[in-house]
């Protein structure tokens, strides 16, 4: 009995020594997948390809966060009030430095993000099973997701370090000015051919010839390619399939979008994440839009963080101009009393107009990244840079002014290149304020750092038109070098 | 002269029965001796066939094959006899009827003592002309019998019999030792008496009681390693709701802190400070034998519940009064043996076991009242609306937020959403034995409502402790079951429209009424932040979780010595919580109402063999050997559903598919992790004064990288008594002296799981067609050579005891060196990760711990002292190639916390305050946009001008190379004082806790400094003394424009010095006499808890720490601390 016993806790005890192996502490791997033949199957692969058009979705609280940093260092608007007013007046006084985390997180970490998706997809399709035509498509959007990250960080930062794959060493230097502008150049321009026609990608969102054309003629702006731009440009109006939309009132409304003026967009759902600007732009005790009769309802929110326009810039508007009228200078409030917001630098831009359908901060309104608009000006720019005051500059420019309801310009309204030059900055501030667009339009007329002084922001210095290269990446790649001034 | 034995038998069952049993108990057993005498005796059936066997070999059998044990002078003829037994079935009686000749020997049974005297020496009258003779007793005055009296140094002695009458031969020896167990040994000076009448005391420290140390237990006295023992006595055991709550204050180096103070909220605890900075550094604990995984069941608070960082206490499911002791293992040489989760210290929870010769019914039970202990002053109606108006005339805020009027007399919203509640705990517990089985059952209800509205905890708990021994088998089964529900206050870290209750009502604007006209929650136009009333009810959360823990184990004695023991255990945790915000509240109007139902089970078992060994070689050697093998695997399985848009209010969460099918969300999870181990320990003993133990265990988890599976940690440990020796005896000052020195290696596996893998896993949102749609992306850098972090920690400690141990007193020195931390190393962020986990740089802790108990007063008047004292000295001593990490946020402020090399970990970082401008100021020196009225922060020397790589000027303007250390979380020193003072039926305790030298960011007091928007309710103490023109105030800004200097939050206003001392316990009990068959105990007592607390903190209390993590103290919008009263009594049946 005793002997029995002990032989069955030897056995015990030895059955447990046996079973355990090594691959007893195997991990296993539940919720998260194992890379191993991810990319043999289209609909893995799409799903890391939706990853990387997923970072470079400019939406939600960091949509919002991204347009406001590029405006609140401009003529158009301001902020007060909320926890992003510490953010926001680092940006209005120009005292944004290294550590400032929207710069970081929004700027540069996000970006980066969307290319290592790229090119983890770039690094694994060649050796995928899929079919030539499939890999061919997922390679050209991979690299057009990537290129459009490289073109907001180099309008950002200038050039920054250029990973094409990822299984690059960690540190790495930053490209130099010819390098960004080659690869930018490059990669838009080799994969037009292959992406499809506008109307014709897979998915609404998904890249197509007229989205990667129109970051070429946008990018060609942004470095100043005069002739390149101009001719891009034209191909996109040469595809015949863009136009601007009748009416400037209506185009961002929610129910509006998927025009044929958004070339680009980035997408907004009320279920989240959605287009959160607006709870900024509604004053404090807003109740209703006279002009309009909107009312606020209880789904939507109203911030402490309220975005202000300043009265210059209200006040620079045409008569007549109906591109003002999605800017508002009077609400009536909760208590019935109507409020004027004039002369306070306290108007506000309604431009992403009350979604009714609001899901608490998310309205619905697509954003859009490029409209037509935009490349009709961009060529009109271009062709006057080029070739000083000419017809068919004023011409595109018209084109954009009459569907705001204002009448034509001529070349001799304009004695010079500088003239026109002005006035194009002028039109692309009516047309595309709360479209983070102002901050790069500035640099690229020399007028940043001159309009901060104006509005007495004497801390504005030359080295402000870039970025600083984000502390932790400094800290963690000795190789990268800080912007100069920071 | 007689050749007497040292009773050879007694001394090694003696052994087994302190491994068993702890001095509290065994005193209580002595004590009912007499009652309960003949139980055992009655029911141990003894079959037995022996032929031809001496007597002594009878004696041996019987003592292996029951828990009897036989107290004889050795004598040889006796001893030598050969009988013959055959007996079937029989009581103890008959075996005696038949070993001793009734003439010549009597015996006497005492529960397991089996008393066998020669019958002349029994008569007693006549004594030895050359003898010693003596009677001894306890400090009652009762005999003693089967006291041990020995003439030192030598194997001369004997026991004393029934009566406690001894007889000793008159010989060289010099001085006479009386020793027994649970007793203080005495040893008295011969001198040429022939009486001698001894008292022994009880043991007051308890060093001969036994503590469990993993894998096994030992006699304190001979602990070479840091560990501390509570038992009962010791804990906070009133108005407690979990384990780690008995223990706050209560030990040396051991910091317990609330991280909520709501009804089962969640505590951290660090043994010897943080010695980690991305794992865990929570200690393990392990419940009878059964290591827990004390993470979290479910993860997240619901939708639109703002999120806490206090998690939930998962031990508050284990009822605190079935706990009978608890052991703190605090160096490696006590925790190497748990290997890869020793790092952090390990608390070994032993729970009650059943009396044997006893059946006693237990109930006890308290009832009480809770407030708040402490309110935030902020801005009254009245206050409010001149500072704010008065601002606002001086330049801030927009003209449109005036504030123009007062609703009644307004609303203080604190008051609305606290309200003083009701605590109260039943307990009823059955426990006894019959020698074979013993078992200890208990029933719990305690319910705990929560001092603000909306939040409660109640537990129904049961228990079942059985054991049972058959031969030289023993089975034991410690089974607990508990259903715990949870009711949610909506409160944390969130912020404005996200935020909770009491963010709210800290923030809400004073001058409304709860109420519109048409009952509906009233709102303020400026700030979206909602009602607190309509957060605090409105935003509703339950909670109910299921707990089953059990732990089986079978033990063979395969040899005298020898056992064998085969331990599984499971815990298995299933917990649901759901939520719902109706349309009272702003947020669940605007969505047509949002539920969500979380899920979680997480279930871990154990398997595990071990084996120990004890001999004793020799009078002067002995040996325990250990050794095993443990596997233990753990699960957690979530699911999370949310909904939104209902038709109405009513099915809540019990009909989700009521909700808008386009916004339903679902999302689940599934993890694993394994543990294989192997284990051993050796201890040896040379002559009682060298001890000397080696431990060892080889781990091996999944969570490690490939290349790293297994690692190593040994420990090795020595004390010496030094009261053992001559010339210490000869001081004449020492009844206890003795030097411990240990060092190990312990790790540290709390890492998480995949950590080592590349994966994909659930990428960023995309939204593609209008909808959202499947993303995938890399999850991490997997590094294969990840491996658990290595702790090296040495200790030197001195046991000392002055005047009979009246006075004891341990000091503890110890230095820990966490090395290849874990460590999240920043990678160029342009990689598309942040970090990777890899295992460089590392942490020191150092510290002094003391220990002082006294009894002061031992007579009818008793007066007890206990007091604690630790210091911690925290420093980061290698990051690898990091420079710094600065991180952590709350609400609105980043950047809270540095780490960096010679640095405590998570030092506070930011600007120091200089004081206000003032208008005569010089604003030249800046170029900054300040005025008169604004906070003056410190420019520091930041420019180096001569070149000699010294700063030596300022620049002119604050930013962030301004930024200075201005404190840490780690205390200079904490102390905890109990006294215990009793006298007739009356005891009084009294508990005070002090902690030292720590800061914890105020963060809405951020808030206050900081506003994110004007129309806010601030505190009022900076606002009511604001600087203005007429009262330039040095100290309080204008608040003009707060923010005009941008985020410098963390400075030295808002990071406060979160010292205190706190009376947190006074028990008053009164015991009665009682002389009835009924009851047989019975006391009642008055306890109050947090009763004054000394403290120059502004928020609601220093001593929690909302922000979960206790090396980075946070507060903001913490639960509020209760003062609670209660009355109680415990009955014994």
């Amino acid at each position: 009995m005793k002997k029995n016993i002990l032989y069955t806790l030897a056995l015990l005890l030895g059955l447990f020594f046996i079973n355990s192996c090594e691959n007893v502490l195997e991990e296993d791997v539940y919720s998260e997948l194992d890379p191993d033949g991810l990319f043999n199957d289209i609909i893995g692969a799409e799903a890391v390809l939706h990853a990387a058009y997923g970072e470079s979705q400019l939406n939600g609280w960091n949509g919002k966060s991204l347009l406001n940093l590029e405006e609140w260092c401009t003529d158009i608007e301001w902020e007060t009030g909320g926890g992003e007013n510490r953010t926001a007046v680092q940006m209005i006084n120009f005292t944004w430095d290294a550590s400032t985390g929207w710069i970081t997180d929004l700027m540069w970490r996000g970006p980066f993000r969307g290319v290592r998706d790229a090119n983890t997809i770039l690094d694994n399709i060649e050796e995928s099973t899929l079919s030539d035509s499939e890999k061919k498509l997922i390679r050209a959007e991979a690299r057009f997701v990537r290129a459009t990250e490289y073109y907001y960080m180099y309008t950002y930062f200038g050039p920054v370090p250029l990973r094409t794959s990822a299984t690059q060493e960690m540190e790495l230097p930053r490209a130099s000015e010819q390098e960004m502008l080659t690869f930018l150049e490059t990669e838009f321009s080799e994969i037009i051919a292959d992406l499809p026609d506008p109307g014709d990608e897979k998915l609404y969102g998904r890249a197509h010839k007229g989205a990667a054309t129109a970051f070429l003629c946008k990018f060609y702006l942004a470095s100043k390619q005069w002739q390149k731009c101009a001719d891009a440009a034209s191909d996109l109006i040469n595809m015949n399939y863009y136009e601007l939309y009748p009416d400037y009132r209506e185009l961002f409304k929610v129910e509006n979008e998927r025009n044929k003026e958004y070339i680009w967009v980035h997408q907004a759902v009320v279920e989240g994440p959605g287009n959160n600007y607006i709870n900024g732009a509604f004053p404090i005790n807003f109740s209703i839009e006279p002009k309009s009769g909107f009312t606020w309802t209880s789904n939507m929110r109203n911030w402490a963080a309220q975005y202000r326009l300043y009265d210059s810039f209200y006040n620079s508007f045409e008569e007549g101009d109906q591109r003002k009228d999605l800017i508002i200078s009077e609400f009536i409030n909760k208590k019935g009393e109507t409020v004027s917001l004039l002369n306070a630098n306290n108007t506000r831009s309604f431009k992403w107009w009350p979604d009714v359908n609001a899901q608490g901060n998310d309205h619905g309104n697509d954003i859009p990244e490029i409209r037509y608009a935009d490349i009709l000006l961009a060529r009109a720019e271009a062709l006057n840079e080029l070739n000083g005051p000419n017809q068919e500059s004023i011409d595109l420019i018209n084109m954009v002014r009459n569907r705001a309801n204002l009448g034509d310009i001529s070349v001799a309204d304009f004695a010079s290149k500088e003239e026109l030059r002005d006035h194009i900055l002028n039109e692309r501030g009516w047309e595309f304020y709360s479209e983070r667009k102002r901050r790069q339009d500035l640099i690229r007329h020399g007028k940043f750092i001159s309009s901060a002084h104006e509005r007495g922001i004497t801390n504005a210095q030359d080295f402000h038109v870039r970025m600083p290269i984000p502390q932790v990446e400094i800290d963690a790649n000795p190789m990268c070098e800080q912007n100069p001034g920071y | 002269m007689k050749k007497t034995d040292k009773c050879p038998c007694l001394h090694g069952q003696l052994k087994k029965v302190l491994m068993i049993m702890k001095l509290t108990t065994f005193l209580i057993f002595v004590l009912t001796l007499n009652v309960f005498a003949e139980s055992y005796a009655q029911s141990t059936k003894i079959t037995l066939s022996m032929d031809k066997a001496t007597v002594k070999e009878v004696i041996e059998q019987i003592e292996s094959e029951t828990e009897f044990y036989f107290m004889l002078k050795y004598d040889d003829h006796l001893m030598n006899r050969y009988v013959d037994i055959d007996l079937d079935d029989a009581n103890i009686h008959d075996v005696l009827t038949q070993l001793f000749d009734a003439d010549k020997y009597n015996y006497q049974i005492i529960d397991r003592y089996i008393a066998v005297t020669p019958v002349e020496e029994d008569a007693m009258g006549v004594a030895d002309q050359n003898s010693i003779t003596g009677i001894v007793t306890d400090e009652n005055d009762e005999a003693l019998p089967g006291v041990t009296v020995i003439f030192k140094g030598t194997t001369i002695g004997t026991v004393t019999d029934m009566n406690g009458y001894y007889q000793l031969p008159v010989t060289d020896g010099k001085i006479i030792v009386f020793s027994f167990v649970g007793m203080k040994t005495q040893e008295i000076s011969l001198n040429g008496q022939s009486k001698i009448d001894v008292t022994l005391q009880a043991d007051a420290i308890g060093i001969e009681e036994v503590v469990a140390i993993g894998y096994g237990v030992v006699k304190k006295s001979d602990l070479t390693g840091s560990v501390s023992s509570l038992n009962r006595d010791d804990m906070n055991t009133t108005g407690v709701s979990s384990v780690d709550e008995m223990i706050q204050g209560r030990t040396p180096g051991v910091q317990v802190i609330q991280s909520s103070a709501e009804p089962g909220g969640g505590m951290a605890i660090r043994i010897r400070g943080a010695g980690s900075i991305n794992a865990s550094s929570s200690p393990l604990y392990v419940i009878d034998g059964l290591p827990i995984d004390n993470g979290q069941i479910t993860a997240g608070s619901g939708a639109d519940i703002p999120g806490s960082r206090a998690p939930r206490n998962p031990l508050s499911s284990i009822n605190p009064a079935d706990i009978e002791s608890i052991e703190i293992l605090k160096d490696a040489s006590a925790t190497a043996i748990y290997g890869a989760r020793g790092a952090n210290g390990v608390i070994i929870v032993t729970t009650k076991s059943g009396k044997d010769g006893t059946f006693n019914v237990n109930y006890n039970g308290y009832v009480g009242t809770q407030s708040a202990a402490n309110t935030v002053d902020l801005l009254s109606a009245e206050e409010y609306m001149t500072v704010l108006n008065d601002i606002l005339d001086e330049g801030g805020g927009n003209p449109e937020e005036r504030v123009t009027g007062i609703q009644g007399e307004g609303t203080d919203w604190q008051d609305e959403v606290m309200r003083s509640a009701l605590i109260q705990s039943h307990n009823l517990s059955f426990s006894g034995g019959n020698g074979k089985t013993s078992f200890y059952s208990s029933l719990n209800y305690f319910n705990q409502e929560g001092i603000v509205v909306n939040s409660a905890f109640k537990r129904y708990d049961a228990r079942l402790n059985l054991q049972h021994k058959v031969n030289k088998f023993t089975l034991g089964v410690n089974f607990t079951t508990s259903y715990t529900q949870d009711e949610f206050l909506a409160y944390g870290y969130a912020i404005n429209e996200e935020a909770g209750a009491l963010y709210a009502a800290l923030n809400f604007d004073p001058t409304l009424q709860v109420y519109n006209e048409d009952g509906t929650f009233q709102i303020s136009p400026y700030i979206t932040t909602d009602n607190p009333m309509a957060l605090a009810t409105g935003k509703d959360g339950f909670g109910n979780t299921y707990r089953t823990l059990g732990s089986f184990y079978g033990q063979y004695e395969i040899l005298p010595g020898w056992t064998a023991k085969l331990n599984g255990g499971f815990d298995v945790q299933n917990s649901r919580r759901d939520s719902y915000v109706d349309r009272t509240t702003k947020n669940g109007a605007g969505a047509g109402g949002i539920a969500s139902i979380i899920n979680g089970i997480k279930t871990n078992y154990l398997f595990e063999g071990t084996s120990t060994y004890m001999k004793d070689f020799d009078e002067n050697n002995s040996m325990t050997l250990m050794g095993g093998v443990t596997y233990q695997a753990f699960n957690t399985d979530r699911n999370t559903m949310n909904a939104r848009n209902f038709p109405n209010d009513i099915t809540k969460t019990w009909d989700m598919d009521a909700a808008d099918p386009t916004l339903f969300q679902e999302f689940s999870n599934r993890s694993t992790y394994k543990l294989l181990s192997y284990i051993a320990r050796a201890n040896y003993n040379y002559k009682d004064k060298y001890l000397f133990t080696a431990t060892f265990r080889a781990d091996g988890s999944s969570r490690f990288g490939e290349n790293n599976k297994f690692s190593y940690f040994p420990s090795l440990a020595g004390a010496w008594k030094m009261h053992e020796e001559d010339f210490i005896k000869e001081l004449n000052t020492f009844s206890l002296l003795k030097l411990r020195g240990s060092w190990g290696i312990t790790g540290n596996q709390g890492i998480g799981n995949y950590q080592s893998l590349t994966t994909f896993a659930t990428g960023p949102t995309a939204i593609m067609n209008g909808q959202k749609t499947t993303t995938l992306d890399p999850s991490r850098i997997g590094n294969p050579e990840l491996k658990w972090e290595t702790t090296e920690q040495i200790n030197f400690g001195m046991d000392m005891g002055f005047y009979d141990n009246r006075i004891y007193t341990t000091v503890d020195y110890y230095s820990k060196e966490t090395s290849d931390m874990l460590l999240a190393l920043p990678v160029p962020s342009s990689s598309g990760f942040n970090s990777v986990l890899q295992n460089i740089g590392s942490i020191r802790n150092r510290g002094f711990e003391f220990m002082l108990e006294t009894r002061n007063f031992v007579g009818d008047f008793k007066w007890n002292t206990n007091f604690n004292f630790s210091t911690i000295k925290n420093e980061v001593l290698d990051l690898g190639p990091i420079p710094e990490i600065i991180h952590a946020g709350a609400g609105w402020t980043n950047g809270i916390a540095l780490i960096k090399e010679g640095e405590p970990l998570n030092s506070f970082y930011g600007y120091e305050v200089e004081g206000v401008w003032q208008l005569d100021d010089d604003f030249s020196v800046t170029s900054d946009p300040v005025q008169a009225g604004d906070t003056k922060f410190k420019d520091q020397l930041t420019v180096d001008t001569d070149g000699d790589g010294v700063p030596d000027a300022t620049d002119g303007k604050i930013n962030d190379d301004d930024r200075v250390i201005i404190g840490n979380s780690f205390p200079t020193f904490t102390w905890g004082l109990s006294n215990n003072l009793s006298y007739k039926g009356f005891a009084l305790n009294f508990f005070f806790e002090g902690v030292h030298g720590i800061e914890m960011l105020n963060n809405n007091l951020v808030d206050s400094y900081f506003p994110i928007n004007f129309r806010r309710n601030k505190l009022a103490e900076p606002y009511l003394n604001r600087w203005t023109a007429d009262n330039p105030s040095n100290e309080y800004p204008s608040f003009v424009n707060p923010n005009g200097q941008g985020n410098k939050a963390v400075n030295t206003t808002t990071v406060e010095d979160a010292s205190y001392i706190r009376l947190k316990t006074v028990k008053l009990s009164y015991y009665f006499k009682l002389k009835n068959k009924v009851l047989k105990s019975a006391n009642v007592y008055v306890t109050g808890q947090n009763l004054f607390t000394i403290s120059d903190y502004s928020g609601f209390d220093p001593s929690t720490n909302s922000n979960g993590n206790p090396s980075l103290k946070i507060d903001y919008n913490s639960y509020p601390v209760a003062r609670t009263y209660m009355i109680g009594c415990e009955i014994g049946f």
